[in-house]
């Protein structure tokens, strides 16, 4: 369990005492019937993580932080489900989504590449026809292209 | 503050352009300058989970960029950037074991980050700051009083609320004061006003993200607002952009205007549609934007 308490933030989920607030207020509970906040964190209790990275669960989490706002312990489930999700990300690999985001960081400083948008009447638009200005990654870029390809364990 | 430094993010200068046009255009019409965050990159809040130093780092980047740059205080346009520099503040601030990490990894540019730098949202910019009173005074119409507006703060905006936010987090009003101070009427609360739009799931789960986008939708328009606002772009994205998307996933069509707040500010002013980039919008505004217009 070090890896949850390293990065569960600065909460402690021992304290849960399974009241289920944190559930009836989710709203992926709502529309996901294996998706319920407090078991996730029951099965952290009991030291039973292994179990939860079998399936997609940890990737059902919305991030809304409704869980974490109504816990009457400051329990923090999402903070749990992240820590979930680096878990399971080193175990099976990080999906490949976030592989492309990290690489596109490390080369533009953005998450993304500019995108050709159509507007309502299918007109193309981009920055510069729009007379936005020209995207230019931050001069230290390579510095910064460094450090995320090894903090995001990307090549 | 007549003058603020502005950080755009990742989503708004590549896709959502509408915001970008929209707050360059209503700041400029307000008298407010904007001061660029020179060299600026992504605040790392997708990675937060999967990859957490790398949130850290680069959202401490961001921080550290503003002190650098002489800016005390600093305003993210998206939601996600402004939890994730909000939450990276008062993570570092307890763990001073990371913050040291963080330290060497932005000393290897020159970057100092002390933790100082005050973090704005927009609401909270427009309400405090340049004065909710200022806005009724130059803006304010009863002609506007009989259109209906729901406000969508968006989560990031408002939880956890163990970090101090602009606005109380279970029960906020400043959206729908300044909703008010142009003289429309504002859905005070409605089923479901403070969930998700579902765009944290996009990476990794398309669909339900659509799900969730669609329950947020049915339950705002059950609400009668003749209009749906918010200022992120990944709600918008979700709201606007994708709801067709959306109620084919939810299986019961849904159908409701949805805008930045920033393009109805605008409208207020007198601003173009094309100033405004509304011709993104691909929620059924045509139906009420005459009527905005006054």
């Amino acid at each position: 369990m070090s890896r949850i308490e390293e990065f569960v933030g600065l909460q402690d989920p021992l304290v849960c005492f399974q009241c289920r607030r944190c559930t009836s207020g989710c709203p992926v509970a709502f529309l996901e019937k294996d998706y319920r906040p407090h078991r996730i964190v029951a099965y952290v209790i009991m030291d039973r993580v292994d179990q939860l990275l079998e399936n997609d669960v940890v990737w059902k989490c919305t991030r809304c932080y409704k869980c974490t706002e109504y816990c009457p312990q400051a329990v923090a489930p999402s903070d749990v489900v992240m820590a979930l999700q680096e878990l399971v990300s080193e175990k099976k690999g990080l999906p490949e989504a976030y592989v492309k985001m990290i690489k596109t960081v490390a080369s533009t400083g953005l998450s993304f590449e500019e995108m050709d948008v159509a507007d309502r009447e299918f007109e193309i638009h981009n920055r510069e026809s729009l007379g936005l200005a020209k995207l230019q990654p931050p001069s230290r870029i390579g510095v910064i292209s460094k450090i995320v390809k090894a903090l995001g364990g990307v090549e | 503050m007549e003058k603020i430094a502005v950080y755009w993010g990742c989503f708004t200068p590549t896709k959502q352009y509408a915001l970008e046009l929209s707050t360059r255009s209503v700041f400029e019409t307000l008298g407010v300058q904007i001061l660029e965050l020179r060299n600026s990159a992504c605040c790392g809040y997708p990675y937060r989970g999967v990859k957490p130093k790398l949130w850290l780092y680069l959202s401490a980047r961001i921080l550290a960029l503003a002190e650098e740059q002489g800016y005390k205080y600093l305003l993210p346009v998206c939601n996600g950037c402004y939890n994730s520099l909000l939450k990276t503040q008062h993570f570092l601030k307890e763990r001073k074991d990371v913050r040291e990490e963080v330290a060497k990894y932005l000393a290897e540019e020159g970057l100092k980050y002390s933790g100082r730098t005050k973090v704005v949202h927009f609401l909270e910019y427009l309400h405090d700051y340049y004065g909710l009173d200022k806005i009724k005074e130059k803006l304010y119409s009863e002609s506007r009083k009989e259109i209906k507006v729901a406000a969508h703060y968006g989560c990031d905006a408002l939880r956890p609320g163990e970090i101090p936010r602009f606005d109380n987090p279970r029960n906020p009003t400043k959206f729908e004061n300044l909703i008010e101070a142009l003289g429309y009427t504002a859905i005070k609360d409605y089923p479901r006003k403070l969930d998700c739009c579902g765009a944290p799931l996009l990476a990794v789960n398309p669909e339900l993200a659509l799900k969730v986008d669609w329950l947020k939708l049915v339950n705002a328009a059950s609400s009668g607002a003749n209009l749906l606002v918010t200022t992120c772009e990944y709600c918008f994205e979700m709201l606007d952009t994708k709801q067709e998307s959306a109620s084919k996933v939810g299986g019961k069509p849904v159908s409701i205007p949805v805008m930045y707040f920033q393009q109805l500010i605008g409208l207020a002013l007198g601003l173009s549609e094309k100033e405004l980039g509304l011709n993104f919008n691909m929620s059924p505004v045509e139906s009420i934007l005459e009527k905005l217009k006054r």
